[in-house]
């Protein structure tokens, strides 16, 4: 019975995550290239009760000298928080620098249904990878960056990677050049030719959540995927489903509150039963 | 209850684009207005350290760990310098730009001395009259217009129905019955103005104490893709129907957010809740 306590404890423990993943969700519902979380849930491992000193009935009695009574699990908890990679809405900007990324269709099966294509820059020394091609360019450098300041990187369409040493610079017409980390105008040649372009990570589900809308870790390989200029790709979050998710998550927490009420007044009869006069 | 928190910063970025809204809103008739957007990122994601899997229960998707996001911050508001649509206003001083570029006008301090140059797409000129009598060209805001020598173009004299601009900026007017050429008006180009200008209000803008040396280009008038339209003005760049379906958005995104709070409160009702007496 005390084990009960803990169990509906759980439950009501990853609610509340759960609660902080869908108030997050909802909070960026108009965040540009942000994909929505999806909590998963997972019960304890099952264990398997048994009954000491008795080998009269059960699977497997005769043999422990323990009667088997069945298995157990004590409680659930917040596994995993899945970003949902569908695409979200496309909306036109009239920001001359805005792209969104048009996935190319994977067929099922291929074992690429979480391939996507993604922007990269650079944040710190480190290479990121964004959907939010919301871009803009940096004060008195004219270098591409993104809302938040950090370099959009040029693709090497040679090798298909991003070159982390190279930056896009927004020319007096508009048009973009490719320049090193110094400023020097790139020089294309048969292994170097950069292009404003996307990368690809065959399974997004490997790359973890940063903030700011960028995503680290992943392999990244050659971009397959379409830009289309003076579009902006929206929030994917599903605000009514949040909804319901907050309905839901609110009367599971009130009915782990109710189980661990029940089990107290019943533990209280409990403590009555030794009680004298 | 880390998700109150996480909708409060929700409330709070889509108040602040309400406010982005509203402000284009009350400029939809001001001349020469450019739009403003608030940009979204959501906040640094926590990792929460899980206990190892358990018997072989090692299924996951993602990466180990439960990433839990803080919501959301508004990360740049920008301008949008898109052109906004010509109106004919048959009056002499009213000039538009057609195209890139904008006006120069000096901003005085107390004194009476040019302090700085300030740039404007709001051609509503008029004729103003400085201590000592003489006219001049000044914009709306009483700030004398400079010429291509960063001067004040004087209209002593001049009969103000007489006035012509040509596409170059060139004006003229009559003069005791002659017709004198007064000077031209300059037209700047700024590469990437949303990066290089601050707005300071009163349709001003100035170079960003940041941007780089060779961002404005001067003299552009009558050039390719630049040239000026006497008797017409250029409207505010607001787009209402485009506010008013962003005002919805955000609207309704804030009621989702305090419906968040609402969920998270009453679950930290129910926690209080869990004993009676």
């Amino acid at each position: 019975m005390i084990r009960g306590l803990y169990t509906a404890t759980s439950g009501m423990t990853l609610n509340e995550r759960m609660q902080e993943i869908v108030s997050n969700n909802i909070a960026n519902a108009n965040t540009v290239g942000y994909k929505g979380d999806t909590g998963v849930i997972r019960s304890f491992p099952e264990e398997l009760l048994l009954r000491m000193n008795d080998n009269k009935s059960g699977v497997g009695a005769e043999k422990n000298n323990m009667g088997t009574i069945g298995s157990v699990s004590y409680g659930a908890l917040l596994e995993e928080a899945i970003p949902r990679f569908v695409a979200g809405t496309l909306k036109a900007s009239d920001n001359p620098h805005a792209r969104a990324i048009v996935d190319l269709p994977q067929a099922e099966g291929s074992g690429r249904e979480y391939a996507r294509s993604y922007f990269p820059v650079l944040v710190g020394n480190q290479t990121m990878l964004t959907r939010d091609g919301d871009f803009g360019v940096q004060t008195g450098t004219n270098l591409l960056i993104t809302s938040r300041g950090n370099y959009v990187l040029p693709v090497n369409t040679v090798t298909g990677q991003p070159m982390t040493d190279a930056r896009i610079r927004v020319g007096q017409n508009g048009a973009y050049e490719y320049v090193n980390a110094a400023g020097q105008p790139l020089q294309p040649n048969a292994q170097v030719n950069p292009a404003q372009g996307v990368v690809d990570v065959a399974d997004s589900r490997q790359l973890e959540k940063y903030g700011e809308t960028y995503f680290r870790g992943g392999q990244v390989e050659r971009g397959t995927g379409q830009m289309n200029q003076g579009q902006l790709e929206q929030s994917n979050v599903d605000l009514s489903a949040s909804m319901v998710t907050m309905m839901n998550v609110v009367r599971s927490y009130e009915a782990n509150q109710r189980m661990i009420r029940s089990l107290d007044s019943t533990l209280e009869k409990a403590v009555s039963v030794g009680r004298l006069g | 209850m880390r998700s109150l928190w996480t909708s409060a910063s929700g409330l709070h970025g889509q108040q602040a684009r309400l406010d982005a809204i509203a402000h284009n809103m009350a400029n939809l008739n001001t001349k020469g207005y450019k739009a403003q957007d608030v940009q979204f990122k959501d906040l640094l994601y926590v990792e929460m350290g899980q206990q190892a899997a358990v018997n072989g229960l090692n299924e996951r998707n993602t990466p180990a760990g439960l990433r839990i996001g803080h919501g959301v911050y508004a990360a740049n508001v920008k301008h949008s310098f898109t052109p906004g649509p010509l109106e004919r206003t048959d009056l002499k001083l009213d000039v538009a730009i057609q195209g890139e570029g904008f006006f120069s006008v000096g901003i005085y301090d107390a004194t009476g001395r040019t302090i700085q140059v300030g740039f404007t797409r709001d051609g509503s000129f008029k004729v103003g009259q400085d201590r000592a009598g003489n006219h001049f060209l000044v914009d709306s805001g009483g700030r004398p217009v400079l010429n291509r020598q960063a001067q004040p173009i004087e209209l002593t004299g001049v009969d103000v129905n007489t006035v012509k601009i040509d596409a170059a900026g060139t004006i003229s007017g009559m003069i005791g019955g002659e017709m004198t050429e007064l000077g031209q008006l300059e037209v700047a180009r700024i590469q990437n103005p949303e990066a290089n200008l601050d707005a300071i209000g009163e349709n001003l803008y100035v170079l960003d104490a940041n941007a780089g040396v060779n961002v404005v280009t001067a003299g552009v008038a009558g050039t390719e893709g630049t040239s000026l339209l006497q008797g017409s003005l250029e409207m505010s760049n607001v787009d209402m129907a485009a506010q008013m379906t962003d005002m919805i958005m955000a609207q309704r995104a804030y009621g989702m957010n305090s419906r968040a709070i609402q969920v998270a409160d009453q679950m930290m009702g129910i926690a209080n809740n869990l004993r009676n007496g």
